[in-house]
Formats: C-alpha cells, structure tokens, sequence
C-alpha cells in the first residue's frame, strides 16, 4: 500500500514538471531546426547573465530577491516570420485550450500581445505573454512562484528582447 | 589497526579516486570534441584571470580566486560550419550536468554545470555564423557569480555571442 502511495505521488509529481512550460515545451520541438525562431531557455541560477547590474550593488541584491522563486524561461521570438499572425491565433488557441486564464491582452496597429498564467493553490505558476506583429512572433514562459509584483523590476533589469512587454502588467 | 577502520580509509580512497576520474571524464568531454578541432586553446588560472580582467572588478577579483582553471577552445572553420559543437550539450546532459541556459536558432549557446560539494564543474558551448567556442571551467564558485564569470570572458573580446537582443 505505501510502495502504491509512493508511485502515485512520483507519478503525480512528474505530471506537474511535464505541466511546467509544456505550450513551449511543444512549440519548441516544433520549431526545432526551424532557423527563423531563437530558442532560449534559461534556468533563474543564469537570469542575472542577462543583466548589467553592478556587482553587489543593491540593485542587483532587489533582481536577485526579485527572481528567487522563479524556476526559468523559455522564449520561442523570430522579428522575421512571414506566418506571424497564424503562428498568434494558434498560439492563443493552444493557451486557452491548455487552462490558462488571461490576464491582459493589448491591441494596436503594430502588434497584438496576450499575457496568461496558470494558478495552482492561490500561487501563479507560470506567466505566458504572446506577441503577434506583422512579422514578428513571440512566445514567453516564465515559470516558478511568481509574483506580479517582481515581474516589471525583473522585466526593467534583464536585457532580452520581447521581455520589455511585461512592464505592461505593471500598469494594469 | 582495526578492519573496520582500514575498510572505512580504502573506501575512502576509492571514492577519491572515482571522484578524480569522474572529474577528469566530463572535462576530456570537451578536450576529446576539440582535440582535432581546435583553432587555439586557452588555459587560463586565477592568476592570469586577474590580470585579463579588463574591467578591473574587485568583487570578480575576489570569486575569480576560487577558480582552478578555464579551458577555452576556439573551434576551427569546419566545426563553425557543421555545427558540430551542438552535440556536446547532449553529450553533458548525459553526464548529469543541469542545463542552465540553452539558445538555439541562428546563434547557439549551451551552459551546464554539476556540482560536487564546494567544487563546481561548468561548461558552455556557443557558437554563431563565423564563430564557435567551448568553455570548460572547474572550481569552487558560487552559482550565482557564474554569470559574472561568463561575462568576463565576454569582455575578454574573444566573442560576443550572449547578445539576445532580438
């Protein structure tokens, strides 16, 4: 009865990893050998790789505590897809389909974007942004315990193209 | 001198020695990969780290200390071409080391690492249209600092390939 108990859990537990960045996990096999899509993951131990933040300064100490929680990223971009606007809707399609609730979207003559998160227990799970222009397309993950709160500081700090979108949430 | 404590001090030695092995194996990874692909290889230590720190950063001064050694490999024109540098991320995945960063698409980054009590193994494979290197460092380094680290050797103006700027 315990060995059941103990498989039950394992098996439990290893449907929440494979829950954790599964839309991206998706698109980026998918996508994979596909030139036209930067694909990047990256764990929160290298989030500060991205930054210019001083060397213990005490900005660095806020981004550090900002990102604590999280568990990574994993971006899927391309400024240069001439199925950008397909790439959105399927995308936007699958997120839905997946039981994320969205939190904001945004629509002007440039770009459309959406943000979703997944909750589970009161705590944000993963946060997911899709961004649709005329060329561009792009698919964010942020995955861990996330607060709303951090997204911006943590959005403001690390310099990687697309993730400027999340300063947006700060002003919902 | 009792057997028990004479199995305790083998066991011991044995653990070192699969330990040094086990060491040596995931570097020679790498060194094996290079070894007929290599345009030029670096060794760097703490010492000459120092000195090519170009930003003259005290706080890298001082984590810098805990490194052993930096093995740098610039891969030759066919390795750039074939991509081949790509399948050493399969290969250290296999080994156990986490993937802490991984890039694919135009440019290619791979950053993994194992740690083994204080002491910490990375490895970073990158590689773009004209250029591609590996990076092999071992010492007992905070994570966290990794990224300086790597930054460093960013502005060693040997590559600028962490550009995510899309």
């Amino acid at each position: 009865m315990k060995k059941l108990l103990i498989i039950m859990v394992a098996v439990m537990g290893m449907n929440v990893a494979m829950a954790q960045g599964s839309i991206v996990e998706k698109y980026f096999k998918e996508l994979s050998g596909n030139d036209d899509y930067t694909k990047v993951s990256v764990s929160s131990k290298m989030f500060s790789l991205f930054t210019e933040l001083e060397s213990g300064s005490e900005a660095e100490k806020e981004f550090l505590s900002a990102v604590s929680k999280l568990k990574g990223l994993k971006i899927i971009a391309s400024d240069s897809t001439p199925t950008s606007r397909k790439m959105y809707d399927k995308a936007l399609k699958d997120v839905k389909a997946a039981g994320y609730e969205e939190l904001m979207s945004v629509m002007d003559a440039e770009e459309d974007m959406q943000f979703s998160i997944k909750e589970k227990g009161g705590k944000i799970e993963e946060l997911i942004m899709v961004v649709g222009g005329r060329e561009k397309f792009v698919l964010m993950s942020l995955y861990g315990e996330i607060d709303l709160k951090n997204i911006s500081k943590i959005a403001r700090a690390m310099k990687v193209g697309g993730l400027e979108n999340l300063e947006l949430l700060d002003e919902k | 001198m009792k057997s028990s404590h004479f199995r305790i001090i083998v066991g011991v030695i044995v653990l070192g020695f699969i330990s040094i092995n086990s060491a040596r194996a995931q570097e020679s990874i790498l060194k094996k990969f290079a070894k007929s692909k290599t345009e030029k290889q670096y060794t760097f230590y703490a010492s000459t780290l120092r000195m090519l720190d170009i930003s003259k950063d005290k706080n890298l001064h001082e984590f810098v200390n805990d490194v052993e050694k930096v093995n740098i490999f610039l891969f030759d024109s066919i390795t750039i071409i074939d991509q081949s540098y790509s399948e050493l991320s399969d290969m250290y995945s296999s080994e156990g080391f986490d993937e802490y960063m991984s890039m694919q698409g135009g440019k290619f980054a791979y950053i993994a690492g194992k740690e083994k009590g204080k002491e910490m193994e990375v490895v970073g494979v990158f590689g773009q249209k004209d250029f591609a290197m590996g990076v092999y460092l071992v010492g007992s380094i905070p994570l966290q600092k990794i990224p300086k680290l790597i930054e460093m050797i960013k502005k060693m103006e040997l590559i600028d390939l962490l550009d995510l700027d899309f």
